[in-house]
Formats: C-alpha cells, structure tokens, sequence
C-alpha cells in the first residue's frame, strides 16, 4: 500500500552487499485474469550477513517471496539474483546448479529423506554435485548443529527438533551465499523452536551467514536483524533493530521485541 | 549417485519385488524357450541311421509353414536308378524306402505310436536288432513292434487306408512301425522318395557318395553324416515349426508382458515418490541427475533379475523341453544342449526390457519440479496428458482393428492376430485408464452412498480421489481379464465357426471324425456314406507342391453353393463321368485303378473325360489355369496325368478339387480327415466317432485345432500369470504407500476390522472394476468378430467363451488383489497400536 504501481525502478544498491535482490518481482498464479496475485511488483533486497526475519498475514504471499528467491519458482514478471547472478537466463538444470552452489533450504516439515541416515541426508548435497563427501566434513556440519551422536540415524529416528537441525546442517554442508527458511519452527515446541533460532541465530553472528526467514511467530522474528511485512503480495512495513547486536543470542536488546513486532502486525491487520 | 540410488531403494524393497520378479520370470523363460529353440534341428531319423549314403527326391522351396512332401520319383526313374545304384562298387543293395499309413487295432481300439508301414527291406537301412520270428513272405503277414506285446505267429487287425484287414504276425523288432513284404508295401504306398544304399563291410563312404551323385545328376540329392538329418519326416519338421511358433509367441507375450509390468512398476513407483524427487530437486539434483536414478535402479534391480532368470533358465529347459514334446510340439527324441549363447542373449535382452521400461517412468521423475517436495498430500492433477490420450486412442483402435481381421484370417493366423489385438487392446485401455476410472467409479459406486456405513462412502470417495492409484490397480486386472477373454474366445469361437462353416455349407446335421486314427479309412467313409475329402498333394510344373482334395460328383454338387463358380461350371466336368450314377464312388475308384494301369502313367487320356479340376481363384491367376485349359500334375505315385479346368471358384477348401476315385488311384495311403452327414448314420463306423453338428462346432477336435488350444492356453496361462503379479505388486505398493492414511483412521475411530473391512472393500472394487473394463475391452471386439465369420460362413456363429477358464482367471485375481492388499494393511494397522 505505500509503492505506487508506476514507480519507476530503485536504483540498485550496492551490488556486492547483497546477497539476494528482487527488482518489479510480481508472480500470478493461474490465468492473468482470474489468476491470484502472489506477489506484486516487489522490490527489495536482503543484504550479506543479515537475518531477515518474512511476516504477513496468511496467504500475503511470504512463501511465494521465499521460493522466487530462491529460484525454486519463476516469477511472472521482475528479476532476481542471488549472489550477483540473474536468474532470469538460467535453464532448469544451470538454476539447479546455482542453487546447489549457493542456496540453502530449510522448510517446516518434509525435508529430509527418510531411507538415509541424518550423515547421508547431510552429505547428499556434496553427492549430488559430485564430490566426494569428506565424512570428517560431515560430521562438522552436524557437529554444529549438535547432533554429533546421530549421524547414523534416520530421520524416523530422530525428535521433529533434530530433523529439522539435520535440514540445516545439511543445507550449510554446502556453504551457501543464503539460508532460506520457510516457517522452520512452525512443527516445533517453544523450547525447540528457541535452540533452532539460536543455532541460525548464531551462524550469522559467528559465520556472517545470510539468513531469510518466514514465520508466524513475533518471537521468532525477534531473533532477526530486520522484519518484513507483507501484505497482499507487498511489502507494506520494514523496520530493523537499532544498531550492532554484538555476540549474544536472544533477542536483540536495542529494538526488536516480540511485543514490537506483534504490534506492528496488530497495526497491520486493522488497517486492511 | 548411484549409491545413494540405492540406499535409498534399499528401504522400498517392496516396491521392486514385483519388477524383480516379473523380469526374473520374463529372462527364465526367454532363457528357456531360446535353449529349446537352439536344440530344436532335425536329427537323422531312427529308420536311416544304418545307412551311410542315402539319395532323395528334388526339394522343392515352400511357403512358410508349408510341410507337403516333395515330388517323389515315377516308377519308371526309380527302376532305373536302382539299378545303376545298386552297380557302385561297394554297394549291396539300392533299396527303394517307402511309407505308408497303417495302424493296429487291438481289442477294437486303434493303438497310438508310429503309424507307418514300410517295405521289409527298408529294416536293412535301420540299425534295428534282429528279428525275432521271421520276416514277412506274403500278402497278409507282417512284422510289427515287439512294445505292442503281439507275439510271433498271432493274429492282428491291421488298419490301412483301405480299412481294416486280418494278418498275421510273422516277427517283431525292438523298433517302431509295421513292416510287410515289399509289394505289399508297394500296393499301399504311393512313390518313392528316397533310396537308400546299403554298403559291404569296409566300403568307401565317400567314393560311394561321389559316384551316387554322378549318378543321381539333379534327378535328386544325395546326403551323407549329419546331412542325412534332412530326411526327417515333414510331419516332425511341421512339429518343430508349430514348437518355434508357440515358442515366439511365449518370447513375445513374456517380453511385453515383462515391459508393462516393469513399467507399471516404476510408473507407480515415481508417482508415490513424487515428493522424494521433490526433495532431491530441491536439495541440488538436476533433472538429469533424478532421472539417471530412475535409470540405476532400474539397471540394479534388471541386472540382478536377469541373472537370475538366466541362470533359473537353463535349471528348466530340460523340464520343458519335456514338456513340449508331451504336447505335441517337439517331436519324440527331442532333447534340450545347454549352450552359452542363449542365457547370455536372454540376460542383455532382460536389461534391455529394464531400461526401455524405465524409460518415461524416468521422464516423468525428471519433471518433478523441487516445490512438489513442499506439497501437502498428492493430488492428482491432470492424471491424462495429450500424449497419454492420443496414443491410448491409437492403441485401442489398432486393438481393434486387429480383433476385426481376425475374422477374416486363415485358421493358423488366428492367434497371432488376436494376440496382436489383446496387446494393443490392453495397451490402449491402460493409457486410457485415468480417463475411464472416474466416470466408471462414480456410476458404479452411487449405491454405496446409501448405504449407513463409513466404509460405503470412504471406498468410494477413496477410489475417486486416487484417481491415478485406482486406475493403476485396476490396469492389471483389466488387461488380465481381458486378455484372458479375448484370446480364448477369440480361438474358440473362430474354430467353432470354421466347422460350423463346413458343416452349414453342405447341410451337414452329423459329422464323423477320426477316433483314436489319424484319418478315415475308406471302408470308414463308405460305412458312413454322406459328402467328404480325400486330401493328397499334387506336383504341377514348377512351382511348389499343392494341396488338392478328392472329391466325389454327389459331393461336388452339394457344395455348388459354397463354392462360388466364377469360370466355368462344376456339371461340365462330370458330362463325361459317372456323375449321374449315385452309387458310382467304388465303381469309379476301380475304373480309374484301371485307366492309369493302362495308360502307364504319362498318357494321361483317361483324366479328362473322368471329371475335371476345380480350381481355387488364386491358384488360377498365379498358375494361368483358366477353365478350358488342361494342366499336367504329377501325383503321389510320381506318375503324371493331364486334366482338364472344369471350373475356377471363389471359395475351395482345397486349392484344387480332383475326382475322388483320381487321387485314390494314385494315393493309395491318403486318409479322409472328415466325413459330413445328412441324418444318422448308419451302423458302425470303424475308427470314427459320430458327432452332432453343434457337438462338432464346439469341439472341433482335429489334431491342429488341439494344438492351436494349448497352445493358446499356456500363452493366456503365462500372460495371466504376469499380470497376476502386476495386481499384486500394485496392491501391495498402493496399500504400504497408505500407512499413515490409515493411522489416520484408527485415530479418528476406526477399529481395526474396519480399515481391513474397507481395504478389502476397495480392492474387491477395484478388482470388479477391471473386470468390467476387461469385459468391455473383450466383448465388442469378441461380437465383432463374431459378425465378419457369420457373414465369411453364411451362418449365424456361436460367440463361445470358455467360461471356467474366465471364472478362474477373475477369482484369481480377486484373491490376489484382496490378499496383496489386506496383508500390508493389517501389519500398517498392528504397527499403528
Ligand atoms: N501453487 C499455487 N497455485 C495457485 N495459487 C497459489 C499457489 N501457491 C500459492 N497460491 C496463492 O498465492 C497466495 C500467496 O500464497 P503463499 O503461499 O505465498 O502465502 P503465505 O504467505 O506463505 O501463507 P501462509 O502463511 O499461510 O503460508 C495465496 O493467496 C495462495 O492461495
Ligand atoms: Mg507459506
């Protein structure tokens, strides 16, 4: 409700900062015209080493966002690049190649195959792209994430908690440019979902890994550095928290509280 | 990659068993059939094998699946060549072999086994033991096999082609067939075809080979060693055909049914996994690298298949090839060489099948794009693509295209080409499948919306909503069914209509057919009088041997209508004859006997006065027999006569139809196969049986027909047997791939009993459900064909479905579809308490 349909394009911020950019990005399910406006005519941009925290009412269009971001689906109009990259021009398997290389996913359920274990899972990605996984690098990756002890277990085996570490240990195996997270705590009990955000918390204080989350959840977002709120298809509301958050995790201390950010989205809902 | 392949197939074992098995069993019979195949050559016949260097007639080309015995020698080149035979050094005697029909009747039933007579110094070309007794020495003694348990000097009743006669035993061999004094066998048999040489001791094989082919010039060919093996019989040659036949078609039915089910396989497999290939997609897989996945699990579970159907194989083709022969398919002797080659083939061809069967299963994993992952619950979205439609549409329509010309086929053509419609039924109706399942399901099922209970609403709902996992279940059991009932019903209703056509075209109310003989003696048919053929085969100029029948003017006459005179006319040729004398069929045969007597074979004027040649159209215009002409044929004596065209017809059961008494003076050996009746007979038939017309249409029991009908019966048994596995192999991946469906439903409050109860329900439908699809696939095309023969026959023909055989094939897969699903659930359900 506050960009103007004709505004002309905003000057591109610094190319090298950002790790992912959306310019004019409108996506249209089904027909033009009886078809449901996802996302309309969006811009904006998440920056290197920042975590993003994606909020809206549902059906605002958050997932939409996070899978044309990720070049997991085509926009209707508009362009994308992660990293500096167009999407635009990339085939289906050159698209797949990039997100390989520098994209990460981590999605509220479904994300692991169930007929290998939590070290399979991890090294899948490294399989894929045709090297052979080091299982000293493996067992890192799940070393961070806590689950040291695990790595021979299928997800079956394991608490929704730890399948979905096992996601993100498997999505950082790679070294992504960005993590994308759609409703990563969504499936979890308080005190999960809080180890979760700590952990993408603290790979971006500790990695200055990039990080864009959706969630439903004001707590959740505190943990950001900057929350978006969507609304029909559009950014209708940005605010970030005031400063450096230093080391710690939790919420930041210098501005964004849950109870902000459950606010703003009160203030959101009445005004439509 | 491909070890992540299969570590991720490892878990879903279940999914491939029914791929494994099928293509095992598929590459164990290919295996098996090919090593069959590859021992299945002539060997040198029993009766020659004493002899080193034998001479045989010109061998004449043939059309394929034609065995008529070639041109044999005249008596006056047989005389000559004996003798200048017989003047090699070395060679003791040039003995003139020759054949014919008899049989021994013992306590009034004729004995099976090896119904030929032979001269009595045809035994010194044999490497037969000595005679126990004495040889025979005049008319009415004979030598016979010591397994028939007659002893030396006993009495026995000889069948020949005449009739039965009184001899007696005058010695027994340890060897098969009847053997009577040489002019005996003369008067009994008609030419010559090979002249063995006996050799002294320490004769020199190959200079006596060399000087008999100087000798023989291209009046014949000579063989020597293993070339010998070319004398063997036409009869056994035309086994072995008929063995090669029923031997491709089981390759053809068992390849393409190993196709369809290994595809059915992998199709469903990719359909459950969608969200598998989703997650791979989205962790970093390209299409290329999914479907390269599909394509190694394939190659994985192919090759270990195959190498077991190979090696499964060569265990039963000894077992078979036993088997073929007790059916009648082998000849006897028949035996199985294990040989590399042929498991080798059948294994490159199993994983051939494997790939090819993966392959759109695979296409269709590539297209799985990363966000079908993130997906709740699959629903099947346009489960019909236009490829899908468009091909499913071809198929149906070749299907019946083909169940169409099958009317109009020849009685040997007919399986194959209802094998052809079957397939590209099956195929049709499969891709068309999706499209048919809803409608079908809503119509069926609306009285289970009235019903009270859960299970009513949750089948139906069930079965619509899986529009993709109904169709592919009940795919299986439609293609079992119909397969099944098309094939059957399609040999079974051509063959009753084919003698049903014999009978309507002469009014024929009883038909006498050959019990427990191979043929009608005479003295058979003129105990059973009515209208008849006496089959033999003539030689004209060129060209190869020709089937001809003997027919008498009464017959003629009757069959005026069915033949559809185009040049000519059928009353010319009898002017001259006996045709107005009723009783002139015995009267005739004498005369003639007497005319070619006198005439001394190449003369050839008796022939035309006696009744002319009815000639086939196609014969006439390949020939240039035009009615009118005369034409020169040589006969089964190797003597020669002149004829005149009488007629040319549109419709002949023979290419050509000769006087009767014509071809039985010159084929003294030549059976009756069939003898058509106007009322009751009258007394006894020797070696025949009476059958009313509609008994005979529906068993129409000659020797070839039986053939045709096992030999449907094990492709249909086999075909079955697949699809059988492909229901359950469906049944079980459909009901493991519900598990948490079902958890689902003992959550909300189901028991136990019932989500069994509604499984089985389902399956049960679904069963039902191809059924009735096979059923619709079947039957037009079944009364369709059922209208091209009434019309081809001029009367109505009987639609003949072996229903046991149906019931059999449906409660089969009843139980198979019912079991396949109820056992998977109730350990889903055991593990959800
Ligand atoms: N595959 C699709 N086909 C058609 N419409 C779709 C599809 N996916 C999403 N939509 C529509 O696009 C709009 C945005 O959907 P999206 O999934 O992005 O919402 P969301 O903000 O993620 O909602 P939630 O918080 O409920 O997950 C919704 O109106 C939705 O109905
Ligand atoms: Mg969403």
């Amino acid at each position: 409700m506050t960009t103007p349909v004709s505004a002309p394009l905003p000057p591109p911020p610094r190319p090298a900062a950002e790790a992912v950019q959306l310019w004019s990005v409108s996506k249209v399910y089904g027909s033009a015209a009886g078809g449901v406006t996802a996302l309309d005519d969006m811009t904006v941009s998440f920056p290197e080493g920042t975590f993003t925290a994606v909020m809206g009412p549902s059906g605002s269009g958050k997932s939409t966002l996070l899978h044309c971001a990720a070049g997991l689906d085509r926009p209707t109009a508009g362009k994308v690049t992660i990293d500096g990259t167009d999407l635009g021009p990339l085939d289906e398997t050159a698209l797949t190649l990039l997100r390989r290389e520098r994209v990460g996913f981590v999605f509220q359920s479904f994300n692991l195959v169930s007929a290998l274990t939590a070290e399979q899972n991890v090294a899948l990605p490294l399989r894929l792209a045709g090297t052979r996984p080091r299982a000293a690098q493996v067992r890192a990756a799940l070393a961070e994430v806590g689950l040291a002890g695990r790595a021979g277990h299928r997800p079956g085996e394991l608490s929704g908690g730890e399948r979905q570490r096992v996601a993100i240990a498997r999505a950082l195996v790679t070294g992504p440019a960005v993590l994308f997270a759609d409703e990563p705590t969504g499936a979890l009990d308080l005190a999960t979902s809080r180890d979760v955000l700590r952990l993408l918390r603290g790979l971006t204080d500790d990695r200055g890994q990039t990080v864009i989350m959706v969630t439903h959840d004001p707590v959740a977002a505190a943990h950001a550095d900057r929350v978006l709120l969507l609304a029909d298809g559009r950014v209708v509301d940005e605010f970030a928290a005031g400063g450096d958050r230093g080391g710690g995790a939790g919420p930041a201390p210098t501005g964004l509280s849950p109870e902000l950010i459950a606010a703003r989205m009160a203030a959101l809902e009445a005004s439509c | 990659m491909l070890r992540t392949g299969l570590a991720m197939a490892r878990g879903r074992w279940s999914g491939f068993a029914g791929a494994f098995t099928a293509l095992c069993l598929g590459v164990a019979l290919m295996s098996m059939t090919a090593l069959v195949h590859a021992s299945a050559s002539p060997r040198v016949p029993d009766r020659y094998a004493g002899t080193g260097v034998l001479v045989r007639t010109p061998v004449a080309e043939q059309g394929e699946g034609f065995f008529l015995e070639d041109r044999p020698w005249s008596p006056e080149a047989v005389t000559a060549l004996t003798a200048r035979l017989r003047g090699i050094p070395g060679v003791t005697a040039a003995v003139a072999d020759r054949s014919f029909y008899a049989q021994a009747v013992v306590a009034g039933r004729p004995v099976p086994g090896d119904l030929r007579g032979h001269g009595w110094s045809s035994v010194a070309l044999a490497p037969y033991g000595p005679v126990e007794g004495r040889p025979p020495a005049r008319d009415g003694e004979v030598v016979l096999d010591r397994a028939l348990g007659i002893s030396p000097g006993s009495p026995v009743t000889l069948l020949t082609a005449a009739g039965p006669e009184p001899y007696t035993v005058t010695g027994t061999l340890a060897a098969p067939g009847f053997h009577v004094t040489d002019a005996a066998a003369a008067r009994f048999s008609g030419g010559v075809r090979v002249i063995g040489l006996v050799t002294g001791a320490g004769a020199d094989l190959a200079r006596v080979e060399g000087m008999a082919r100087e000798i023989v010039g291209d009046g014949g060919e000579v063989l020597a060693g293993d070339a010998r093996a070319a004398l063997e019989p036409r009869a056994d040659e035309r086994v072995r055909w008929i063995g090669t036949q029923v031997l491709t078609g089981m390759a053809a039915v068992s390849g393409f049914v190993s196709v369809f089910v290994v595809a059915s396989t992998f199709a469903f497999g990719v359909v459950q996994r969608r969200r598998e290939f989703g997650l791979l997609r989205l962790v970093g897989a390209t299409p290329r690298q999914v479907r390269r996945m599909v394509y190694g699990e394939a190659l994985a579970v192919g090759a270990a298949a195959a190498a077991a159907g190979a090696a499964l194989g060569i265990v039963l083709a000894p077992v078979f090839g036993g088997l073929l022969v007790e059916a009648g398919f082998e000849p006897p002797g028949f035996s199985v060489r294990i040989e590399a080659w042929p498991p080798v083939a059948a294994f490159g061809t199993g994983l051939g099948v494997a790939l090819l069967a993966v392959w759109s299963a695979s296409r269709r994993a590539g297209r799985v794009r990363p966000l079908e992952a993130l997906r709740e619950a699959e629903a099947d979205r346009r489960p019909m693509t236009r490829a899908r439609w468009i091909s499913g549409a071809a198929f149906t329509l070749l299907g019946t295209g083909c169940a169409a010309a099958t009317a109009g086929a020849g009685a040997d053509a007919i399986v194959n080409y209802s094998l052809y419609a079957a397939m590209a039924l099956i195929l049709g109706l499969t891709l068309l499948a999706p499209a048919i399942v809803p409608p079908v399901v809503r119509v069926l099922s609306r009285p289970l919306l009235r019903t009270r209970g859960a299970t009513g609403m949750l089948v139906r709902e069930e079965m619509l909503a899986a529009v993709r996992r109904t169709s592919s279940t009940a795919a299986p059991v439609l293609v079992t069914v119909g397969f099944a009932v098309l094939v059957t019903g399609m040999t079974q209703t051509t063959a009753g209509a084919f003698a049903l056509g014999r009978t309507t075209a002469v009014g024929a109310e009883a038909v006498v057919v050959p019990d427990g003989t191979p043929g009608l003696s005479d003295a058979a048919v003129t105990a059973a009088g009515g209208v008849s053929l006496l089959p033999t085969t003539v030689y004209g100029e060129g060209g190869p041997p020709l089937e001809a029948a003997g027919i008498t003017p009464e017959a003629l006459a009757r069959s005026a209508g069915r033949l559809k005179v185009l040049e000519g006319s059928l009353a010319a040729g009898r002017d001259g004859g006996n045709g107005r004398d009723p009783a002139g069929n015995a009267d005739r045969t004498g005369r003639d006997r007497e005319s070619t007597a006198r005439g001394g074979g190449d003369s050839g004027a008796g022939g035309s006065g006696d009744g002319g040649v009815v000639v086939a159209r196609w014969l006439a215009d390949e020939r240039g027999w035009r009615a009118g002409r005369t034409v020169s044929l040589a006969f089964e004596d190797g003597r020669t006569e002149t004829l005149a065209v009488a007629a040319v017809v549109a419709d002949s059961p023979a290419p050509l139809l000769l006087p009767r008494g014509t071809v039985r003076a010159h084929d003294p050996s030549a059976l009756t196969r069939e003898v058509l009746l106007d009322g009751p007979v009258r007394g006894e038939v020797p070696g025949g049986r009476v059958l009313g017309a509609e008994a005979y249409a529906r068993n129409a029991g000659d020797e070839e027909d039986r053939l045709v009908w096992v030999f449907t019966l094990i492709l249909v048994g086999m075909a079955v047997g697949y699809t059988g596995l492909a229901v359950a192999n469906t049944m079980v991946m459909a009901t493991a791939g519900r598990a948490a469906d079902f958890r689902v439903l003992r959550l909300s409050g189901a028991t136990s009993r019932q989500v069994i109860g509604m499984v089985s329900a389902e399956s049960a439908a679904v069963t039902g459900l191809g059924t009735a699809l096979g059923m619709a696939v079947a039957f037009p095309a079944l009364l369709g064909m059922r209208s091209g023969l009434s019309e081809q026959i001029g009367a109505a023909a009987a639609l003949v479905v072996p229903w046991p055989v149906v019931l059999v094939v449906v409660g089969g897969c009843l139980a198979l579809a019912v079991g396949a699903a109820v056992l998977p659930a109730l350990a889903a359900v055991r593990r959800a308490r």
